[in-house]
């Protein structure tokens, strides 16, 4: 049962059981309760209401406006129950302070052991009546007593009460085992977590040094590219310079050298490539090509030393909010470019915009 | 090519033109049902604002409390009328029972002169003249405490102006209240109906009362009927504001599940 039935069922019942418990209470103190034989001036019963059983010089009389003042206390209980229950409910379902929602709800269950009090000591006055000699049940009509007129109330009160605990006590008894859930749950994250992490620093001793972890295989996949695209421009360049300044004699080196050499001399680092460059021929040695190169290649690096950094604290500043959602925070990705990043949602329709490609967006 | 051929040709392009423009028409059409379809299919969903409760309870206290203190201080308490040897009597009391001219007489309907007589009960109605001098002071208590009850609202909400609470912290603060309203007001009714009992009680003892004189005896009592009445209104209107109080959260409980179910998001419109 979901959390706004139970507080509505709860709300009835509460109700119910006030308006029915006023009620009790108002017969109480309006019926009269029984009738005394008198045999003095007036050969008649004398009626006796509440008040006058309390006012009466009879041992009996008293006797039996002693459980009824029970009775009346009984019903002064029920009304203030019922009340702290209804406010139970209310808090309850504001959502704030709701453990004094819920400690009142509980509360609120007192009213089945005071509704079954009730009944048990009605049914123990009316009993107490029929074995007394002199004093008899104030009646309507002969069989029809009024005494019996609060015990219909009363059965009303009872079964509320018994289906207002019931509602209570399923309700609590689920949130309880939600609860255990969702403590049992966490704990076995939290070793999840432990144990991953302790088995990726025992991983990461195993590796050796010179194997790079390869976190990020994006960026290796577009190192990879850019050198081959380094390689192919150093390859145009090299053309260029051929075209540019040859002679007789250099012609021949040139020919003689095979054509996949520059592949292997311009590879990270850059102090490699210049040693090479100095190697190979003359020709490469003139100033504006090396400079040319030179500048290509530490473009492309800060280019990706660049990226590198940027895609590492995107996950780092990613990565905890994918694990831990907070509330009305969502991780969205972008149909565009693919870029994940988080949208704070408010009520009703919240715009977002991806901040990769700019791409708009809403969430409903 | 026949003129009548030329003629059969531009008839058949201009039909081709028109059936061309009727099938552009009925696509814009088509694509404006949609997008109307679409329109009355997802629309915009209203932002239920939960309003802050009737915040006048506190005035509403202090107006039953009033109407009922003038009542209880004003208006007479206890109407007689019985038939005597030497003629019928009538008599008005108010609070305290004060002392009319026909006081020894009007003793015989509350208190039994008989010193012989069982000691069943003294009273035959269930009522005592000190009822009238103790349930005016006990009732104007509980009035009393209505009015305190409504100050201190009046003071909240004063306070609640100025800092601005949140609305369940006001609500739940207005239910609280009127549930202590609610007790009061039920120990009033509770005190007053012993009133509204005796008119029973003397239906069944008249013959007691008869026996030393006082005949045909009629009873009302307006001040303690005024104040059942006012108790029982500002019953009903304890347990109708709590409720509202709680249908409001209800409302707003719903509609938080609404709208989770409801929630999704789309890239592409800019609406």
């Amino acid at each position: 049962m979901r959390k706004g039935e139970t507080a509505k069922k709860a709300e009835k019942l509460t109700i119910y059981i006030l308006v029915l418990s006023i009620i009790c209470l108002i017969l109480m103190s309006l019926l009269p309760w029984i009738s005394v034989a008198e045999n003095d001036l007036v050969k008649q019963d004398l009626h006796f209401n509440f008040e006058m059983m309390k006012e009466s010089g009879n041992g009996q009389i008293m006797d039996l406006a002693s459980d009824l003042n029970l009775i009346n206390i009984s019903f002064w209980a029920l009304i203030i129950l019922s009340l702290l229950s209804l406010l139970g409910t209310t808090i309850h379902a504001s959502g704030k302070f709701s453990v004094v929602g819920h400690i009142l709800l509980l509360i609120g269950c007192v009213t089945f052991v005071f509704s079954i009090f009730v009944i048990i000591l009605q049914l123990i006055i009316s009993q107490n009546i029929g074995n007394m000699r002199t004093i008899s049940a104030s009646a309507i009509y002969s069989p029809i007593n009024y005494a019996y007129i609060l015990l219909i109330p009363s059965f009303f009160i009872f079964i509320c009460s018994a289906l207002y605990t019931w509602t209570v006590f399923e309700h609590s008894i689920q949130k309880f085992k939600s609860s255990k859930k969702a403590k049992d749950d966490k704990k076995e994250k939290k070793t999840a977590k432990k144990l991953s992490k302790k088995e990726r620093k025992t991983k990461a001793k195993e590796k050796p040094a010179k194997e790079k972890p390869s976190l990020e295989p994006k960026i290796d996949e577009k190192r990879v590219e850019m050198e081959q695209w380094l390689t192919g421009q150093v390859q145009d360049m090299e053309k260029q310079a051929a075209e540019e300044k040859p002679t007789g004699p250099e012609k021949e080196k040139i020919s003689q050298e095979p054509h996949e050499e520059p592949k292997e001399t311009y590879v990270f680092p850059p102090e490699k490539t210049e040693e090479e460059t100095e190697e190979t021929d003359e020709v490469r040695a003139s100033k504006s090509f090396e400079d040319a190169l030179s500048s290509a290649i530490q473009k492309k690096q800060t280019e990706v030393i660049s990226k590198e950094k940027k895609t590492s604290e995107e996950k780092e500043e990613i990565s905890p909010k994918i694990e831990e959602p907070a509330k009305g925070i969502f991780s969205v990705r972008c149909p565009q470019c693919k870029h994940i990043f988080t949208v704070k949602r408010e009520e009703g329709i919240t715009k977002i915009k991806c901040p990769e490609c700019g791409k708009e967006g809403t969430i409903k | 090519m026949n003129p009548s051929e030329e003629d059969i040709d531009d008839d058949f392009f201009l039909d081709m033109r028109k059936s061309k423009k009727a099938a552009k028409e009925d696509m814009l059409d088509e694509t404006f049902k949609k997008a109307e379809m679409l329109r009355g299919l997802q629309p915009k969903e209203k932002k239920k604002i939960i309003k802050k409760p009737f915040l006048k309870l506190g005035f509403i206290l202090i107006i039953i409390a009033a109407i009922s203190l003038f009542a209880i201080n004003y208006l007479p308490w206890m109407y007689v009328k019985f038939d005597t040897d030497y003629g019928p009597i009538q008599e008005v009391f108010n609070r305290d029972f004060e002392k009319g001219y026909y006081y020894d007489e009007i003793d015989y309907i509350f208190d039994s002169p008989c010193a012989n007589c069982s000691n069943n009960s003294k009273s035959f109605i269930g009522l005592t003249k000190d009822d009238f001098i103790n349930i005016p002071k006990t009732t104007s208590y509980g009035f009393i405490t209505l009015v305190l009850l409504g100050l201190i609202f009046i003071i909240f909400e004063i306070i609640e102006r100025w800092r601005n609470f949140s609305i369940e912290i006001a609500i739940i603060v207005h239910s609280t209240f009127a549930a202590a309203a609610l007790i009061v007001s039920v120990f009033v009714m509770f005190i007053s109906i012993k009133f509204l009992s005796s008119y029973l009680v003397l239906y069944y003892n008249r013959p007691f009362i008869e026996i030393f004189g006082v005949d045909n005896v009629i009873l009302i009592f307006p001040a303690p009927i005024i104040l059942i009445v006012i108790s029982f209104a500002s019953i009903m209107i304890a347990i109708i504001l709590m409720k509202i109080n709680f249908h409001e959260f209800e409302k707003k409980l719903l509609s938080e599940k609404t709208h989770s179910t409801l929630s999704s998001f789309r890239f592409g419109s800019k609406t």
